[in-house]
């Protein structure tokens, strides 16, 4: 329960966003803060069990978990295909977007799990070894593994694909860069609180440094942005700041010939009138699975999402349920952002 | 400048017969090239294989989307050996410029033995998290165990430095 609590814990501000610019490997930040004896996490663990930060810290270093005596099927539990990270942020972003399809069942679910050591449909029988446990639901939680399973594609498509809350991440993406090129070209921008400067240096931070840097800071920084002589960055500071985001162009389904063309033409266009088009003409590509289906030969099975057919066999989610199958494919959206007053640039081809 | 993507798609379409054998060599071969200054940006971590970016995975996502390369998955042909993907660029890769210094350096990743790649670009790696090199080697060995031995660790080193070597020049051209 405290891996699964704590697994995003190293996150920075804004996440993944933000990853790219401390280059921080978030998973290292969150052993960092369970293992430092300065950090009230590291005070509330010990203090009930002076061994549990350590026992806890293999689930976020996937590359040493084999190596370790946890069982497989209770790292699924905090990274797999059904685990408590989604079980979590999906019912949580449901109701705080105000979106009713995100919902399913999850204590129904949680109550038709088992652990089994039978063997999966479909795999090969001649692997050597001794049968490993594995998750299973009963055959009673198809039907709420269908919603689970639509839930979460919806809330992909609808919500976390949203072209407004896209062209957000693309104009804080498009920020930092030209942040840091400013700052790699000997510029400056005043009030940026110091923490922020630290991270777009390129050196090292200190734990301490690394645990100031969150949402507050961030918006500090867009405000040091938005107040910046720099025009790039004040258009986008100011966009964030104040929501005046970037207006979206869906280009999906276009060939990369025709993109490539109209990309050039844009910037050359935003160029003429001197303005830098990697800030003012964004490009934004989103790719989802909304389901894996299993390969015994490429997957860890404790990463599937196992049930028992009407017979009692042990079958894989997608082979066993003809809606889920079709969530089995790659859903693509390319999408072009360009500020509201010069959206007149975009013109799609016929 | 030119989106990541495109500049993976040109990296693959340089590989013989446009195909290159394994997830490993691609994301090792890009490693070792952003290295010295090929304009990727991405952020690569340790790995059970070494240096490994997610980002190059999505980046592959958005070349199938866009039919510029596609990627298969393919079983070992002998008993036990491991599956690999084989990654083929089409034949509309991207007009890449910014490829053409780096080149002669992705001729001596293409001829160089899999594992040895990987300890190369471990290696790299390990240099720039380490103060000197004599550490970036005992990290290397600690960590690669026995893909070190039969002499791969030292060809790497070597395959490593002329990378390196070959990034030095082409600063001092200022390409």
């Amino acid at each position: 329960m405290c891996a699964a609590l704590l697994h995003d814990v190293g996150h920075g501000p804004f996440s993944h966003a933000f990853e790219k610019v401390t280059e921080d490997n978030h998973e290292q930040r969150t052993i960092e803060i369970i293992l430092s004896e300065t950090t009230e996490v590291n005070e509330v663990l010990t203090e009930f069990d002076a061994e549990l930060p350590q026992k806890i810290v293999p689930f976020f270093d996937d590359t040493n978990l084999a190596d370790t005596d946890i069982p497989p099927w209770l790292g699924g539990i905090i990274s797999s295909q059904f685990d408590a990270d989604r079980g979590d942020y999906l019912q949580r972003d449901c109701h705080g977007t105000g979106v009713a399809y995100g919902n399913f069942d999850l204590n129904w679910l949680i109550g038709q799990l088992e652990l089994t050591d039978e063997d999966v449909e479909g795999e090969d029988d001649e692997q050597d070894g001794p049968s490993q446990r594995h998750l299973c639901f009963s055959n009673k939680a198809l039907y709420p593994l269908e919603i689970y399973a639509f839930a979460r594609a919806h809330m992909y498509q609808t919500v976390y694909f949203h072209k407004t809350t896209r062209a957000a991440e693309a104009m804080l993406r498009a920020l930092f860069r030209k942040y840091r090129h400013i700052l790699n070209g000997g510029g400056n921008v005043e009030n940026v609180p110091p923490q922020f400067e630290a991270a777009f240096e390129g050196t090292e931070l200190s734990l301490e440094t690394y645990l100031q840097l969150d949402d507050t800071a961030a918006w500090t920084f867009f405000r040091a942005c938005a107040e910046s002589r720099d025009q790039d960055l004040k258009t986008l500071g100011s966009g964030l700041l104040h929501r005046k985001l970037f207006k979206c162009n869906d280009v999906t389904g276009m060939e990369y010939s025709g993109i490539s063309a109209l990309e050039k033409a844009i910037r050359a266009t935003l160029e003429q009138g001197e303005l830098d088009s990697m800030c003012y003409f964004l490009q934004y590509f989103s790719s989802d699975l909304p389901y894996k289906p299993y390969s015994p030969q490429r997957d860890n099975l404790s990463n599937a999402i196992l049930i028992r057919d009407s017979l009692g066999k042990v079958q894989e989610l997608s082979i066993l349920s003809e809606p889920v199958h079709t969530l089995t494919k790659r859903k693509d959206m390319t999408r072009f952002y360009l500020p509201e007053e010069k959206r007149d640039l975009f013109v799609k081809p016929r | 400048m030119k989106h990541s993507f495109e500049l993976l798609a040109a990296v693959i379409a340089a590989f013989p017969g446009r195909k290159v054998y394994g997830r490993t060599r691609l994301q090792k071969s890009i490693r070792l090239l952003q290295e010295i200054g090929y304009p990727t940006d991405y952020t690569f971590r340790m790995h059970h294989y070494g240096p490994y970016t997610d980002e190059i995975i999505s980046d592959l996502q958005i070349l199938e989307h866009y039919k510029l390369a596609k990627e298969t998955h393919q079983e070992g042909e002998q008993l036990g050996s491991r599956n690999y993907y084989v990654i083929e660029a089409t034949n509309l890769a991207p007009d890449v410029p910014e490829l053409e210094p780096y080149r002669d350096v992705l001729s001596l990743l293409i001829k160089e033995d899999s594992t040895v790649l990987e300890l190369a670009a471990t290696y790299v790696e390990y240099l720039r998290r380490c103060d000197d090199s004599d550490q970036a080697v005992e990290r290397l060995i600690a960590k690669k165990g026995s893909k070190c031995a039969e002499g791969r660790k030292d060809q790497a080193i070597v395959l490593a430095t002329e990378v390196l070597k070959h990034g030095d020049r082409i600063t001092a051209i200022g390409i």
